[in-house]
């Protein structure tokens, strides 16, 4: 991935934004609520001023009525004017509904309302003088009254009363000025949270200006990047000389390239999200299974890339070779498939082409030269009449060039051929001793012709895998070329010896050796070792050049070790055929106790073409120690042993746990007999002497096959397709049956590990045989649907697989069977 | 050494005669020389009974491969020997000649002191 992408995604980075924005969030949730509780807490404040305002009113307003009564009461009790009781009763006729409002109001403060008892009190005491001295003076005692007034008693009262109101006053302004106080302070407090939030505030929100910023400029850079690496992609693909398609993996077309729209005739959008086989021919006869199945590759063929020649459909209809190369793209949605597709008609026109020409080269050069190389050859050998010496001398030098001429041009063409890597080798397993006894044969006339020997050593088999013509051809340059420097009377030694992992076939000369200067050339083209040489031997410098490539196209290498006046060895090794050796390994090995050596030899033949190994004991002592020291896949027994009875033999080895497992088979030459004596016996199988090569087959194998193989049940009325299955199945055992009444008595019979199924029968449906697959223990015999049909698997659990015949190769079939088959006899 | 009659077929002139010179090295043998694959079944027509038929395979109109069949077609020709002489000579070729019907295929050049030998060698080993 982009680094910058991965920045993009980082964790820390969407952390860091999710923070910022939670802190942002409880602070703003903070401020609010303190604000709240501040704004809540001015309006209480405001009430208690208005309550204070209030009341401090309410009592200036008792005491004004209280000294109104007085000034009154006075101006009556000295003048006796009733026009002075007027504001007197009007003061008085206030007074208790004033009184009753600063009771209201003094209420909630205990200390204000002990006051305001004492003032009403007072002002009652003030009320009740000044009605005696009013009432004094109604009753014309004006001087008791006024005596009364002057006393001052009145006056003490109204003392009191001011007193009282003086405190009351100074009460309230004491508990306004407190309040006032607590709310300033609370204030303060606000205005500090407040400004200590907004700071927080205004470093969060830079904080995270600067994220987002640093997240925007990341990302604009990352999408002018993506922007820049996708024109140049999209300019490499549109000028691209080569159709470039892109899949999804069901083989979906993604995208188009203009080579690919030109080489198609289609326009890339009337083609995307269709299926490949429109453009591919090949791959539309494969149905529409995933892209890979289709082509019966896997994964790993894709991740090394799959070059294909298949054939391409155009728009109109018309086909024409093309050359696929595929290759994957993983993608998050699965792995994608790049196809870069070229329209091979005209590579394979010029291949054909080069083909013919080179045909026609061949044969248009040898047609001449046969005439003239037989020609020459008869003269030379005298069948034209005798020539005169001279002549005879140049008859022999045009004959010899004539010769070198044509292997010139076999050389040539082969040289061409491997360069093109036309030249076919068909591998077939072979023994290199072989090849060696071959070349020595054809190169006999040669090295009589130079007075050379050549001898050709006794060694062990060489197992390879190769194209015999083509080793012949490289043994025999090598032999050609030894022989060719030997000196007369001089020996060329061929050896062919099997190694750890290759076979070796050398041969060595004692010819000149190989100069120095020379060695680093030798095996190029029209290498010589110099001109002169050439001409003396008739070589063309091809052949080594040929014989090691051909070397190489088998896997294996050609060198050669020479000190120079000391001859030369030349070795061809070749990798050994190691399935061959792995065989040999994991061969089963048999016992057999037979007292006849001839017989045990041909035993033993028979056996190893089976590809048993057998060891042999000759008598029945022999052949317990040999059971008992290693084991044996089993024992063939002939009943008569010079020491023992074989019945006797069998019934120890029987009676013997390291061996009671193995299995008998025992060879007579009198199996009837043999039976009536041995009935009690456990013998797996009795095998009249002399053996039959079948019948000794048929009694291993079934010793074997029945043990080792899973069983395969195949339903299908197709006898090619049961045939071809069974072919393609080799690791298990098929039992192949064309209906369900076939498949029924074949279940009856036994029991396989799987069972592969197809649909349609000629006498019913092969789901009809589900019920029969389950076991008495409730197990269900796994089951392959390999039909023409779709199924929905839904109706039958029992089912491990449904493949459709015309979407699926056999070589997937296999997969599946080999996937089920061993587990199911696991199970087992 | 038994009496050899071999039939010849062969559209290159001096191959035809080199080849004929060759084979009649040995007394024993006698050659029809023919240059076409028409004239071959022409001459079985007209009740030629050779022991072998020696034919080219690149010929022009009816090619050796071609010749052979017909000559199969022919009654008392069924089995009658028939090597080819080629001088494209791959083995894949050869094997497919052979699968035609051919007895074997003799590669040209060829080494005309050892011709006949070489033909009595391919008809000993067919039997």
């Amino acid at each position: 991935m982009n680094p910058m992408l991965r920045q993009l995604g980082r964790r820390r980075f969407r952390l860091a934004i999710a923070l910022a924005g939670a802190v942002v969030t409880l602070l703003l949730a903070a401020t609010g609520v303190t604000l709240q509780r501040e704004f809540s807490s001015a309006d209480a404040l405001r009430d208690a001023v208005e309550q204070s305002y209030d009341t401090r009113l309410q009592i200036q307003s008792v005491f004004s009525l209280v000294q109104d009564a007085e000034t009154g009461q006075r101006g009556y009790i000295i003048t006796g004017d009733e026009t002075f009781l007027e504001p007197y009763d009007r003061a008085l006729d206030r007074l208790d509904a004033q009184m009753n409002k600063l009771a209201g109001l003094s209420a909630k403060d205990p200390p204000q309302a002990e006051n305001q008892r004492l003032l009403s009190e007072r002002v009652r005491q003030k009320r009740l003088e000044m009605q005696r001295t009013i009432a004094l003076r109604e009753s014309g005692q004006a001087s008791a009254a006024i005596s009364l007034v002057i006393s001052g008693r009145g006056k003490l009262t109204m003392d009191d009363i001011r007193q009282i109101v003086d405190r009351m006053t100074q009460r309230e302004a004491d508990l306004l000025s407190a309040l006032s106080a607590d709310a300033r302070e609370r204030t303060r407090h606000t205005e500090f949270l407040v400004a200590l939030m907004f700071k927080v505030l205004v470093l969060t929100a830079l904080g995270t200006a600067f994220l987002v910023w640093r997240y925007l400029a990341t990302r604009s850079a990352l999408l002018e990047r993506l922007e820049a690496a996708a024109a140049r992609h999209s300019a490499t693909l549109d000028s691209a000389f080569d159709a470039i398609v892109t899949l999804n993996p069901s083989g979906s077309i993604e995208t188009l390239n203009p080579a690919a729209e030109r080489l198609f005739g289609w326009s890339a959008p009337e083609v995307e999200r269709r299926d490949v086989g429109l453009l591919v021919d090949d791959l539309a006869e494969n149905g529409e299974g995933a892209f890979l199945d289709r082509l019966d590759a896997s994964h790993g063929d894709l991740e090394q890339g799959l070059l294909l020649e298949l054939t391409g459909k155009r728009r109109d209809g018309t086909r024409f070779p093309v050359d696929v190369a595929l290759a994957a793209m993983d993608l998050p949605t699965g792995r994608h498939v790049v196809a870069v597709i070229r329209d091979a008609t005209e590579r394979r026109r010029i291949a054909e082409m080069k083909d013919a020409f080179v045909s026609t080269v061949s044969h248009e050069l040898r047609t001449p030269l046969t005439s003239i190389a037989g020609s020459l050859g008869l003269v030379a050998a005298g069948a034209g009449g005798r020539l005169p010496e001279k002549a005879a001398r140049l008859i022999d030098i045009a004959h010899a060039n004539s010769r070198r001429l044509v292997r010139l041009i076999n050389d040539i063409l082969d040289v061409e051929k491997l360069e093109a890597g036309q030249l076919k080798m068909t591998l077939a397993p072979l023994d290199l001793r072989d090849v060696a006894a071959r070349a020595v044969e054809g190169i006999q006339g040669y090295a009589d012709q130079l007075g050379v020997g050549v001898s050709l050593n006794d060694g062990p088999p060489a197992p390879v895998r190769g194209d015999g013509d083509r080793l012949i051809q490289v043994a025999t340059n090598l032999l050609s070329n030894a022989v060719k420097f030997s000196p007369s009377g001089g020996e060329v030694r061929v050896t062919v010896n099997p190694e750890t992992r290759i076979a070796r076939l050398s041969v060595s000369d004692r010819g000149p050796g190989i100069a120095d200067e020379f060695r680093s050339r030798i095996f190029g083209k029209f290498a010589q070792a110099d001109s002169t040489d050439a001409r003396e031997k008739g070589g063309t410098g091809l052949g080594l050049a040929i014989a090691k490539e051909i070397a190489e196209r088998h896997g294996g290498r050609l060198w050669f070790e020479s000190a120079e006046g000391e001859g030369a060895t030349f070795h061809l090794d070749l990798p050994l055929d190691q399935a061959d050796a792995a065989h040999d390994e994991e061969a089963v090995r048999l016992l057999i106790c037979e007292d006849d050596p001839d017989a045990a030899r041909i035993l033993v033949e028979m056996l190893s073409y089976e590809g048993f190994k057998a060891d042999v004991a000759d008598t029945a002592r022999e052949a317990l120690t040999l059971a008992r020291r290693a084991p044996y896949a089993a024992a063939l027994i002939d009943l008569q042993l010079p020491d023992a009875d074989g019945v006797s033999l069998i019934r120890q080895l029987k009676a013997d746990e390291a061996t009671r497992a193995m299995p008998v088979v025992v060879v007579s030459g009198d199996v009837a007999r043999g039976r009536v004596r041995g009935r009690s016996l456990e013998v797996a199988d009795w095998v009249e002497k002399p053996v039959d090569q079948d019948r000794l087959r048929q009694a291993v194998r079934a010793l074997f096959s029945a043990d080792d193989k899973p069983v395969v049940l195949h339903v299908d009325d197709d006898r090619d397709i049961l045939e071809v299955t069974r072919q393609a199945l080799d690791t298990v055992e098929v039992v192949p049956v064309e209906s369900l009444a076939a498949a029924r008595e074949a279940l009856a019979r036994r029991r396989p590990d799987l069972v592969i199924l197809d649909l349609g029968l000629p006498d019913g449906n092969g789901l009809d045989l589900l019920p029969l697959l389950t076991e008495e223990d409730g197990r269900t015999i796994p089951v392959i649907i390999y039909s023409a049909q779709d199924m929905d698997r839904e109706a039958a659990p029992a089912v491990q697989a449904v493949l459709i015949k015309s979407r699926m190769s056999l070589t997937q079939l296999a997969r599946t069977v080999r996937r089920l088959a061993p587990r199911a006899r696991g199970v087992a | 050494m038994t009496a050899l009659h071999i039939l010849h077929v062969e559209d290159d002139k001096d191959i035809r005669d080199v080849t004929a010179f060759a084979l009649t090295l040995d007394p024993q043998v006698t050659v029809t020389s023919v240059a076409s694959g028409e004239a071959a079944l022409a001459a079985l027509d007209g009740g030629l009974r050779p022991d072998v038929v020696l034919m080219d395979v690149m010929m022009p109109v009816l090619d050796g491969p071609a010749a052979l069949a017909r000559i199969r077609e022919r009654a008392g020709h069924e089995t009658t020997p028939v090597i080819f002489m080629t001088a494209r000579a791959q083995s894949s070729e050869i094997s497919r000649y052979r699968a035609l019907g051919a007895l074997d295929v003799i590669v040209k050049p060829f080494d005309p002191m050892t011709l006949v030998e070489e033909i009595r060698t391919i008809l000993a080993q067919a039997g």
